[in-house]
């Protein structure tokens, strides 16, 4: 059995859960960390593993929802990862810190919800993310 | 029957680039340089944090920090 949303209803769905990377006044950004380990089994348990990577959303994170979908503004690279490790998840924060949404990262092709050329970070490198997309399915 | 709604879906693409070959540590080396530097045992290679005088500290790939006297 599948319920189907219309196209208004994914789209302010989709609305209302990325504008909740643009609440809060702690850090000026919304931002996304990389993780080694295991991701969490849900983004209220706290994050686990080694912290590889931090990049920062624009402000506001997202555009607005079209269709079911809506793509992230530029990200800010992280230009001097402070740890190496293997990345494997990712955690999207609000900018009052708080978990918003947990994927998967794997190499190209790898079926991650992010998906990396080269998922060993090594200390000292560059992590950027070209392009991410929120999809609210139908 | 309860059915669940579907969940959002983010797909991303990224890259990562290393690191450039570590420059040997110096009293000149620049804060963020990744820096290499050798004690008696074996050689370290880190991101230089800051200086406190003519002491490094760097940051080791586990993250732990070392201070180092040039």
């Amino acid at each position: 059995m599948t319920v189907n949303i219309s196209t208004v209803a994914r789209n302010g769905a989709g609305n209302y859960i990325v504008d909740l990377i643009d609440i809060g006044a702690i850090v000026a950004n919304g931002y996304l960390n990389i993780y080694t380990g295991t991701k969490p089994a849900s983004p209220q348990v706290a994050a686990t593993g080694t912290l590889l990577a931090n990049l920062n959303f624009a402000l506001p994170a997202f555009a607005a929802f079209n269709n079911g979908s809506a793509y992230a503004g530029p990200i800010a690279s992280d230009t001097s990862l402070p740890n190496s490790g293997i990345a494997s998840y990712f955690r999207i924060f609000s900018r009052d810190n708080v978990a918003i949404m947990d994927g998967d990262i794997s190499l190209t092709g790898g079926g991650g919800d992010i998906q990396f050329d080269n998922i060993n970070f090594i200390a000292g490198g560059v992590v950027a993310i070209s392009s991410l997309l929120a999809i609210m399915p139908q | 029957m309860n059915t669940p709604l579907p969940k959002i879906k983010i797909s991303g693409q990224g890259s990562f680039t290393p690191p450039p070959t570590p420059l040997p540590l110096t009293s000149k080396s620049e804060i963020g340089q990744y820096v290499t530097w050798e004690s008696i045992t074996r050689s370290y290679a880190g991101i230089l944090k800051e200086w406190d005088s003519n002491v490094a500290i760097v940051q080791l790939p586990d993250g732990t920090m070392k201070a180092v006297e040039t």
